[in-house]
């Protein structure tokens, strides 16, 4: 890092300011030489309700487990709100287990980091990531308890995927501070936290009293973990050095 | 620093060694890297890829030549990852994508202006209209899908604005194959010019053909499959413009020289340290390559490289912003055609040519759909800064 900023590369080049002889060229080419075809960018929204009325879903539902289930007994089909707690499930079991390798990262970008003193005591990270794991565990246990399949992607498990891709790019990225990458768990938190609520919902819904309270439980510990998140990123933020750290000033 | 083919021999095969480590170097940087880092980084990755792509073919047919096309084929695919893997990890495949068609557009207008023979001059001219193009229809979609301003790619070295319209460059395979140069007359510059654009063009396609299938949205997925189109008849219009009677041990030659050729170019213009040690070291490696084919050449086919190769390198590839000579060809040629091997005016076209379009663009075209009512601001379609140059 202190080779980038002591070198000539140390200039961010992306802005029309730090080009503007050539961007205002640009500019100047943009106005005088397109002659757009007429339509606006809704074209595109147009295009893709062309493309939704041939889609199909992303997958479907994983059949109920052949093991012995609270859900996999019943005779009769599953219930629309009983197959939405199970692919929530799924989505909360990937979501904590991606959270779990969130927190490796995020210890490595602790114990890669040059001021400690600057950063969150190291024992309360790992208390965290031993939190995620326990999560990740406790809800494979209750998709087992329910008779489904821990190891089936469900349509919520994979599209909450896609939407946190980026996540593990930046937490793993050499590069990011962990400053940065503190504020990528924090998003991951803020999800966690809202999706563990839902879910308490959904098992009330369908009478899971018993799983209901456990799930209390974990949220409990996560509603501790968006707040310490919080607090540091606070602290952070008030700190000059964690600061040219991040921004290379 | 000057080249001598024959005097400079570079850095000896078995000295040209890799770790796993060394392959993975520190990435460039998005923001604070010049563009044409990036512009050189992506060419010469394609450069690399052509010789592992030409390796293979020549191994395919060649049993004798097995053994010394993979053992210098091995290095080469080395270079390639390192060079490849200097592009950082934050960059979108939108972004490479900008950058890649950057690369089109500065480095065929640079090569057009040095080539000395006007028909393939006038072939570069024609497909860097097609490719300026596509950095308007891409732009657009990066603005569109995903608010992203494309000048922070370009750093304000290329202009933004429709060229040959894309929805025009569909053509018949018939009107795609361009006269080749006469491997006993052409100069070896322009080998090197053909070599390169072919190299670019195809790494093009093929990076298009990976990454269009990664995009969740329609529009995006129908761009890539159009303008991969293009790039599969750009490649095809290219590669016809190589002799195809020079001796595979000729092309291998060839292959090598250009890539003593580019890394020199790079290095010539590179501003950043790191990055040019890099193009120096492998510049040293390539000599060393160029000189182990030599040999095979001498042995293999009892001919002088002399008749093949000058002496001295041709002035480099520069790496600048080519924006005057690129709204120049636009102004006069936007409207030129092709009709078999020759360039014609606008109402021209041959029947297949006109029929093999309408029908592809009958259901739509992507390149229209994404630019509709589409201009370029700083800061993208949505802001709001008219005003940004009384600013200043």
């Amino acid at each position: 890092m202190k080779d980038l900023i002591n070198s000539n590369q140390g200039i961010n080049r992306t802005g029309m300011m730090s080009s503007l002889v050539d961007s205002l060229e640009t500019k100047e080419g943009a106005e005088t030489l397109t002659s757009p075809s007429a339509g606006f960018s809704s074209e595109l929204g147009e295009n893709r309700i062309r493309y939704m009325r041939e889609a199909e879903p992303i997958g479907s539902m994983p059949k109920p487990g052949k093991t012995k289930g609270l859900f996999s007994n019943a005779k009769s089909k599953m219930s629309p709100s009983k197959t939405l707690l199970m692919d929530k499930l799924g989505e909360r079991l990937a979501f904590e287990r991606s959270g779990v390798r969130l927190y490796e990262a995020l210890l490595s970008k602790y114990h890669g980091s040059p001021n400690k003193e600057i950063l969150p005591p190291l024992e309360q990270l790992e208390h965290f990531y031993e939190a995620e794991l326990n999560h990740f565990t406790l809800v494979s246990d209750v998709i087992l308890e329910l008779g489904g399949d821990p190891t089936a992607v469900t349509p919520s498990a994979d599209v909450t995927g896609v939407a946190s891709c980026g996540w593990v790019q930046v937490i793993a990225d050499p590069r990011t501070t962990f400053m940065q990458s503190l504020e990528v768990i924090h998003m991951a938190e803020l999800v966690d936290n809202a999706c563990w609520e839902l879910l308490i919902e959904l098992a009330r819904n369908n009478n899971l009293e018993q799983i209901a309270s456990s799930f209390e439980e974990a949220l409990e510990e996560e509603r501790e973990h968006l707040e310490n998140v919080t607090n540091w990123l606070r602290g952070m933020s008030q700190s000059d050095e964690a600061i040219s750290e991040m921004l290379l000033t | 620093m000057s080249i001598d083919l024959f005097r400079d021999k570079g850095v000896s095969l078995d000295k040209q060694r890799f770790t796993w480590k060394d392959l993975v170097q520190k990435p460039i940087s998005k923001l604070n890297d010049d563009a044409f880092t990036r512009v050189r980084i992506i060419l010469m990755n394609g450069i690399e890829s052509e010789a592992n792509r030409f390796s293979h073919a020549c191994s395919r047919m060649n049993k004798d030549l097995q053994l010394p096309l993979a053992k210098i084929r091995r290095v080469e695919q080395h270079q390639q990852t390192l060079v490849n893997w200097l592009l950082g990890a934050d960059h979108s495949p939108l972004e490479t994508t900008i950058g890649f068609e950057q690369v089109a557009i500065e480095v065929t207008a640079a090569v057009a202006q040095k080539e000395p023979d006007p028909y393939l001059a006038q072939v570069y001219r024609y497909g860097l209209l097609e490719d300026f193009d596509h950095m308007y229809r891409y732009s657009a979609l990066m603005d569109r899908l995903e608010g992203k301003d494309a000048n922070s790619i370009l750093q304000g070295y290329t202009d933004i604005v429709p060229g040959r319209p894309t929805m025009f460059e569909h053509r018949d395979p018939s009107d795609e194959l361009r006269e080749a140069y006469d491997r006993e007359k052409a100069e070896m510059l322009s080998k090197f010019h053909a070599l390169t654009i072919m190299a670019g063009e195809n790494q093009t396609h093929d990076y298009y053909m990976t990454i269009g299938p990664m995009f969740s949205d329609p529009t995006a997925r129908q761009l890539y499959a159009e303008i991969a189109s293009i790039e599969e008849q750009h490649v095809t219009q290219y590669e016809s413009i190589i002799d195809p009677n020079e001796s595979w041990l000729e092309k291998w030659m060839m292959h090598e020289a250009n890539e003593v050729y580019n890394y020199y170019s790079c290095m010539t213009f590179e501003t950043n340290p790191r990055i040019k040690a890099i193009w120096e070291r492998f510049l040293e490696y390539e000599l060393g390559q160029l000189h182990a084919v030599m040999e095979l050449f001498k042995k293999t086919e009892r001919r002088d490289p002399a008749e093949i190769l000058d002496q001295k390198l041709p002035s480099p590839i520069e790496y600048k912003s080519q924006r005057e000579f690129v709204r120049e060809v636009l102004r006069e040629e936007v409207n030129l055609r092709v009709k078999g091997d020759e360039f014609v005016g606008l109402n021209e076209e041959s029947r297949a040519t006109i029929q093999y379009r309408d029908y592809m663009n009958s259901e739509g075209c992507p390149t229209e759909i994404v630019t509709s009512g589409y201009v370029w601001k700083p800061g993208t379609e949505l802001a709001n800064l008219e005003n940004f140059n009384m600013k200043q």
